[in-house]
């Protein structure tokens, strides 16, 4: 893969990575509000 | 020599402090008789980890994501822990930490015919994942990959029909045995169809199954940690031998399916980075 490509391509997916945990804390969206519960059990 | 003992040495003290004990440390079950449930219940590990083992302090990210496709909720903060792991390490995780990927090295090391994978099967764990994981939970709003998952029968559904203790708040054991049916011994099935796998070909599960490696191997190519065959490389192809994916390198250094153990890296032709070039 282009290096170039390979670069953008991280930094693009960091920022967004980076924005999404931001949203999902913001909206309560975040993993810590939830529980699994033996519910597989 | 010296090298390839000393980081495959550490990779097994790593698979199994940080992705087996640590995780998994919840003592006071014992006492208890039910699943920790605190806050670190509400994060993930970056691996498959049954959140209904008796001890198991972390959830599993595959159970978390199944979770919020049955709720049919967007997974935002999941989604950006997914990226950013996967951006740093790749699928390191797989090699590093997951313990049932330290079972699967350790059955392999039983003497017995081995077999190998054919390549294309290697798809199936991206099958799994859209279909098991995602599509069958947003449509029955059933965490089918968990109802099946052979770790889940191994690490929680043996252990609590087992033990199955008396709950102390309801006075009544924990697992009602008449509520076992088809789909726990389907499960435990599928469980003694990996473990035979697992003495037969080399980590099976993590190249055609698990779906969490399906989401790691998205981002291995252009995750951080990379591994390159240097220009001297004499095609001597020790690293293929070494290699517990058994990917056919040189050409598949650092592809997909690359664990990042480090096993190839005792040649000295292949060098490990941690850069973005």
């Amino acid at each position: 893969m282009n290096k170039n490509l390979q670069t953008i391509i991280f930094f693009v997916g960091l920022a967004i990575g980076i924005v999404l945990i931001i949203i999902g804390i913001v909206i309560g969206n975040d993993i810590s509000n939830i529980r699994l519960e033996g519910s597989d059990l | 020599m010296l090298k390839k003992f000393n980081l495959l040495f550490y990779r097994r003290l790593s698979q199994t402090i940080f992705g087996l004990l640590l995780t998994n440390s919840y003592l006071q079950i014992i006492t208890s008789k039910s699943i920790y449930s605190g806050p670190l219940k509400g994060f993930c590990v970056p691996f498959l980890n049954c959140h209904a083992c008796p001890f198991a302090v972390f959830s599993c990210p595959i159970g978390m994501l199944q979770y919020y496709a049955a709720t049919q909720q967007l997974p935002l903060f999941l989604f950006g822990f997914f990226i950013i792991v996967g951006l740093i390490v790749g699928r390191a995780a797989c090699g590093w930490l997951c313990p049932f990927g330290l079972l699967q090295d350790i059955m392999y090391k039983l003497k017995t015919r081995k077999f190998g994978i054919p390549q294309h099967l290697n798809y199936g764990k991206y099958v799994i994942l859209i279909v098991l994981v995602i599509i069958l939970p947003l449509i029955t709003h059933i965490h089918w990959f968990s109802r099946l998952c052979p770790l889940g029968a191994l690490t929680a559904g043996i252990p609590w029909v087992a033990w199955n203790p008396i709950d102390p708040d309801f006075d009544a054991p924990v697992v009602d045995l008449e509520t076992i049916g088809f789909m726990y011994y389907l499960k435990i099935i599928i469980l003694i169809f990996f473990l035979v796998w697992f003495v037969m070909a080399q980590r099976p599960f993590c190249r055609v199954i698990c779906p969490m490696g399906a989401i790691w191997a998205i981002f291995n190519r252009v995750s951080l940690l990379k591994f390159k065959v240097e220009q001297s490389c004499l095609n001597c192809e020790q690293c293929e031998v070494n290699c517990p994916m058994e990917l056919p390198t040189p050409e598949k250094v650092d592809s997909e399916n690359c664990i990042k153990c480090f096993d190839c890296n005792s040649c000295k032709h292949i060098s490990a980075k941690f850069n973005l070039r």
